[in-house]
């Protein structure tokens, strides 16, 4: 049986009404949260900012996680970041993120990289890592 | 759908044991299939979470949650890692649904609407622990659509598999309540 005709025998109005709301709400906090174009990227280690980056130039590194060493790239405005050793590999999984408001992490790693608009700002600007 | 059954409390305890070994034995599975995409993971797991409490009730699904996080997390060997405390926060915000679920706050609910909202439940409160206990930084919370986009799609497809077991257990009540 496909799944369109299942649902219409599994789901109960109800069901179905909660199905509505949560999607539109979901949708909603989507676009809310989906900002300008970014300008900068800012690299957390467990809550310390420990790198910005300029999106505007192309940038490759790689920094200590808690399950092993992360890669930071930025390339062509966008930023991503790679983990080795993660259970689910959610932040390498998530591929380049570029928009204001935008994040990726490596949650078991205690990394996270938010990307956020505003004034450019020269590369390296702040680099906690070699601290 | 939401029918409770009368059964011996001996019957009852060993009926939460197969669904804790049920449970267990889709999430390490599921943990060695290559998964659909970084925001969803299906979480078959929750489907005997879900039997546990439209045949049993609430304290038995949080019993099988609990089982399942604890045993599945010694058979994967992540007791205790990061992974652990944030599928414990994840489980707990699911039972606590559940929990305001059990007094028909929204009457007229199904397996799927209730899987649903526990599935929602669980992706919000593991993203809150990601942040509040591994992260730190409120960042984590702007991929929170993300993960719910993941988590509706689970929720509702839980939910018709729910739907389906549900339906096979009642053609087949004497394995509930014995000969």
């Amino acid at each position: 049986m496909r799944l369109p005709a299942l649902l219409a025998r599994a789901a109960t109005p109800a069901d179905r009404l909660v199905m509505g709301i949560s999607a539109l709400g979901i949708v909603v906090s989507g676009a809310v949260t989906t900002r300008e174009p970014g300008r900068q990227a800012v690299v957390f280690r467990d809550n310390r900012p420990v790198m910005t980056l300029s999106l505007d130039q192309d940038f490759k590194k790689e920094i200590p996680g808690r399950l092993g060493p992360v890669t930071i790239q930025v390339e062509q405005g966008r930023v991503r970041l790679m983990e080795y050793n993660s259970p689910r590999m959610i932040g390498t999984r998530t591929g380049w993120i570029q928009d204001a408001g935008r994040a990726t992490a490596c949650v078991p790693c205690g990394v996270l990289v938010r990307v956020e608009g505003g004034a450019p700002v020269p590369a390296n600007a702040f680099d906690g890592v070699s601290e | 759908m939401n029918t409770r059954i009368p059964m011996p409390r001996l019957r009852q305890d060993l009926l939460i044991a197969y669904l804790a070994a049920a449970a267990v034995t889709a999430q390490v599975l599921e943990a060695a299939l290559p998964g659909p995409g970084p925001w969803f993971k299906p979480g078959l797991a929750n489907v005997f979470t879900l039997v546990a409490f439209l045949r049993l009730g609430w304290q038995a699904a949080a019993t099988v949650t609990l089982m399942r996080i604890l045993a599945g997390s010694l058979a994967l060997g992540t007791l205790f890692t990061p992974g652990f405390f944030l599928s414990l926060s994840g489980g707990c915000g699911a039972i606590a649904m559940l929990a305001l679920l059990r007094w028909n706050l929204f009457s007229g609910l199904g397996p799927v609407g209730i899987s649903l909202l526990a599935a929602l439940a669980h992706m919000a409160a593991q993203t809150v622990a990601a942040w509040l206990l591994i992260v730190g930084h409120a960042g984590i919370l702007t991929a929170l659509p993300w993960f719910l986009a993941g988590s509706w799609i689970s929720g509702v497809l839980n939910g018709v598999l729910t739907f389906l077991l549900l339906e096979q257990l009642d053609r087949h009540q004497h394995l509930l309540t014995g000969p």
